[in-house]
């Protein structure tokens, strides 16, 4: 017995063995032993994998998340840059649009290359444009609106690109601000038929700094420098990415020194980033920029959230400030306004409603709702006052959020109940209407305000987390639709004084806090980041090595 | 032997067949559309007509049983369909994702062998002694630490504190120890108690009684005797947990960055990608259930005598 025990054990092992062997032929990398000292190298995380390449282009037919979304910032650039609610020069060195809105004549940067060694002028532009509508297909208006009022570009000389729309569109200009999909590629990206070339899974075709250099052993993504980029050499060399999908797992590997930074709210805890915040050895900001809204949406058809007063008295109850300091370690602020004031269009005063306990309470009285029997849960006509919240798992911040919300709730004899559900399950419920309350975040830069504003429309319903909010004003969905397309900027300003001054007088949102986007390095290889204009958009050039 | 081994195969294609219809009964009581899950992923704000227009395109539309006798007659001719996630045919993605994952878990199953089968006779053989009372309490916490906890204590251990291996790391061998010993350590400590336990009974039978009025030497009763007999639940065990094993890696994938087919079936499970789903709980119940097998085989080959029992000859 023990002969044939042993035969099988050996011819087991032998097969392991063997597998392991040819496995190994993979290659290893290990980012500390590979780095040349010579070249400012660094490596960051991501917690995924860049299989589908990197067009600026992306539709479900091409691609299976957002990838290298984030990063296409590092290997294009857009025609104009959003900076601090304001559009500025990109690749257009100036523009202009027609008084009726409907053509914007871009003059392009002279002397500039892509990355293969095309030349960047306006037929490029004319090809990225044209080709857009078309590689979105069926997807045109998912991440911009230009896409659908796009009819055609004209060039004008070599330099110069006009671009005619249908109908006049607001967000032009922001919308061409955006790496994804209003980023440049070379005309090299593009197969004959106008389709994206396969080239683009293993290589970026763009005018900026970096360029990628392919893919190593053990899911390690690598980046040069763009030898024909115009501006300004950035400090870094060449940079790595590692996929490591567990965010504690990132942060172990910022440690032991497998990587030099963890960019994102996405990739580390607000727990975390304190600890890195803490201990000298690493540096941890925060951008200045806002990032998103946290706020609590309700379903104003479902009692008891129909009744304003109930809303109003849920907005005073929430101690935001204390939330931002204990709970977010001061990292986020406190918001009063839906949209960010250093957004475009709305730098707008409204009058906060305040941490005010006993007022929550007296509008509860005022509206019946009264605790008749002493359970500390107010009633009115055998109702208990309560509901749920719905909200996303999978962020330990976001389930404490909730939880403090609903002591908060309490204080005030609200009885609310915690339902947490992942990311698409939550979707689901919110669009069928299955909630009273709901815990949401804005769309984010760059689609703030542009997407959130227009998803208050209700037809066809985008969001009805955020419709909810806007169905309440006669023709509001006619008023969403009709702000697209003014050219008048008093005139779109007007629109937004009216759109944000009824949101908040009808309590239809309560906004809680304004995220940061952050950033964790190690400072004895980087000594600080500069976040890029639209924060979430990785940006290597912005940082500055030791 | 022949008949016995046919005989088991047919059983098995009739686990598959349950186990294929349950996921796809589990995949759609879930509230969520995959149609509408897929648009989400991929498309910041998906309209109704875009979402019926995949929905279509997915073959969604079809009824439950349509859907499955679909995929069934595809996947007998080895297409499991295409992934709603990263686009790939299923079973290329398989079989990319399968190597990382048998590599941590052949290696976990090397550990369990080369660590189980001396404690645990040590253990048996000194009973009630200093050693056993240490291996007991030892055993009892690999049993209840959680994989992920573990994975990350190993992981600020051995590549923070002091720094031997690296925190990400993959295709070498040297990155295939730490995750292997994590799957390994609570297999490993329950499978030392349950070859204690045999062992120790299998010292107060008759046989053992007989060997020692025999004059056979302790070493020899325990080593010819006593392990001989004890062996038949502990391979077993040890190949019902290869399946477990590749079934519950995912979250030790997810703690060492390792991609493999664990952390494969979490991403389509989170992204509702059907297709994945079907062709990954295929392949792991096909795994599964051909790993009792060779478990039965084996103990026939180490015992005949449990196919004349079973009435077979």
């Amino acid at each position: 017995m023990w002969k044939r025990l042993f035969k099988i054990a050996v011819a087991v092992f032998l097969f392991l063995t063997l597998a392991v062997g040819c496995w190994q032929g993979t290659g290893a990398i290990n980012s500390k032993s590979n780095q040349d000292k010579d070249v400012n190298e660094i490596t960051l995380c991501e917690s995924w994998g860049f299989e589908d390449g990197f067009p600026t282009v992306f539709t479900p037919g091409q691609n299976s998340n957002y990838q290298a979304a984030y990063y296409l910032a590092n290997f294009y650039e857009t025609l104009v840059n959003y900076q601090e609610g304001k559009i500025v020069p990109g690749l257009a060195e100036s523009w202009s649009v027609s008084d009726n809105g409907l053509v914007y004549t871009f003059t392009l940067k002279k002397g500039v290359k892509f990355s293969d060694g095309a030349d960047f002028n306006a037929a490029v532009v004319k090809k990225n444009l044209e080709m857009l509508p078309i590689l979105l297909g069926d997807y045109k208006g998912s991440y911009e609106n230009f896409s659908i009022f796009f009819k055609e570009a004209k060039i004008v000389d070599e330099h110069i690109v006009e671009v005619h729309l249908t109908s006049p569109y607001y967000g032009t200009l922001q919308d061409f601000a955006k790496p994804m999909p209003m980023g440049i590629m070379s005309p090299n990206a593009f197969n004959e038929d106008g389709t994206l070339s396969d080239k683009l899974l293993t290589q970026s075709m763009g005018t900026g700094p970096y360029m990628s250099e392919g893919q190593s052993g053990g899911n390690i993504y690598t980046f040069v420098r763009n030898p024909n980029y115009w501006g300004e050499k950035p400090y870094v060399d060449k940079f790595n990415v590692k996929v490591i999908p567990d965010n504690e797992a990132k942060a172990l590997a910022l440690r032991n020194g497998e990587i030099d930074m963890i960019f994102g709210s996405a990739k580390i805890s607000y727990d975390g980033f304190k600890e890195f915040l803490e201990d000298r050895r690493y540096g941890a900001k925060t951008s200045d920029e806002n990032v998103k809204t946290r706020f609590l949406g309700f379903n104003l058809e479902k009692e008891p959230f129909n009744d304003k007063k109930v809303r109003l008295a849920v907005s005073h109850v929430i101690d935001k400030q204390s939330i931002c300091t204990s709970l977010f370690y001061g990292i986020e602020t406190k918001a009063d306004n839906l949209l960010s004031k250093s957004l475009p269009y709305c730098n707008i005063e409204l009058e906060p409603y305040e941490h005010d306990v006993e007022k929550a309470k007296q509008l509860l009285e005022t509206s019946g709702w009264t605790d008749s029997d002493g359970d500390g849960i107010r009633e009115k006509a055998g109702k208990k006052l309560g509901g749920e919240i719905l909200y996303q798992t999978g962020n330990s911040v976001d389930h404490d959020l909730v939880l403090t919300l609903v002591s908060s709730l309490k204080e005030i004899g609200m009885e609310i109940k915690v339902t947490g559900l992942d990311l698409l399950a939550w979707y689901a419920e919110i669009q069928e209407g299955n909630y009273t309350m709901a815990y949401v975040k804005t769309y984010g830069l760059p689609f703030d305000p542009y997407t959130t504003i227009a998803n208050m429309n209700s037809d066809p319903l985008m969001d009805n987390s955020l419709a909810q909010g806007f169905a309440h004003v006669k023709d509001g969905n006619s008023i969403i639709k009709g702000l697209a397309s003014l050219v008048d900027e008093s005139e779109i300003q007007d629109k937004y004084d009216f759109i944000l001054k009824e949101l908040h007088s009808n309590v239809s949102f309560v906004p809680i806090s304004y995220m940061k986007e952050l950033v964790v390095f190690d400072t004895e290889k980087i000594a600080d980041y500069q976040f890029n204009d639209q924060p979430p958009n990785v940006d290597v050039a912005g940082i500055k090595l030791k | 032997m022949l008949r016995y081994i046919s005989n088991r195969l047919i059983g098995l294609i009739i686990v598959l067949i349950g186990v294929t219809v349950l996921t796809f009964i589990f995949s759609n009581i879930s509230t969520v559309d995959p149609a509408e899950a897929f648009a989400r992923r991929n498309i910041l704000n998906p309209t109704p007509m875009q979402i019926e227009e995949l929905r279509e395109e997915m073959g969604l539309n079809l009824p439950v049983y349509r859907q499955y006798f679909h995929w069934m007659g595809e996947s007998m001719k080895g297409n499991l369909g295409i992934s709603l996630l990263t686009k790939n045919p299923v079973s290329a993605d398989i079989a990319k994702k399968m190597p990382a994952t048998l590599s941590i878990v052949g290696m976990a199953f090397f550990w369990i062998v080369v660590i189980t089968l001396p404690i645990s006779i040590l253990s048996a053989v000194k009973q009630n002694g200093v050693f056993d009372h240490v291996a007991r309490v030892i055993t009892i916490f690999g049993i209840s630490m959680p994989n992920f906890w573990l994975g990350f204590i190993m992981l600020i251990a051995f590549a923070v504190v002091v720094p031997i291996f690296n925190v990400v790391d993959y295709g070498n061998f040297k990155s295939i120890i730490l995750p292997s010993l994590t799957l390994a350590i609570p297999v490993i400590s329950s499978s030392i108690r349950l070859f204690r336990a045999t062992i120790l009974l299998n010292m107060n039978k008759d046989f053992v009684t007989y060997a020692k009025a025999r004059g056979i030497s302790k070493t020899n009763i325990i080593w010819k005797h006593i392990l001989k007999n004890s062996l038949p639940p502990m391979i077993t065990l040890m190949c019902q947990n290869l399946g477990y094993m590749i079934a519950g890696s995912a979250i030790v994938e997810s703690v060492f960055s390792w991609p493999g087919i664990g952390s494969h079936l979490v991403e389509a499970i989170v992204g509702r990608d059907l297709p994945t789903i079907n062709g990954c709980v295929l392949v792991i119940a096909v795994i599964f259930v051909l790993s009792n097998l060779f478990a039965d085989v084996v103990n026939i080959m180490l015992n005949p005598k449990i196919l004349n029992e079973q009435g077979e000859f």
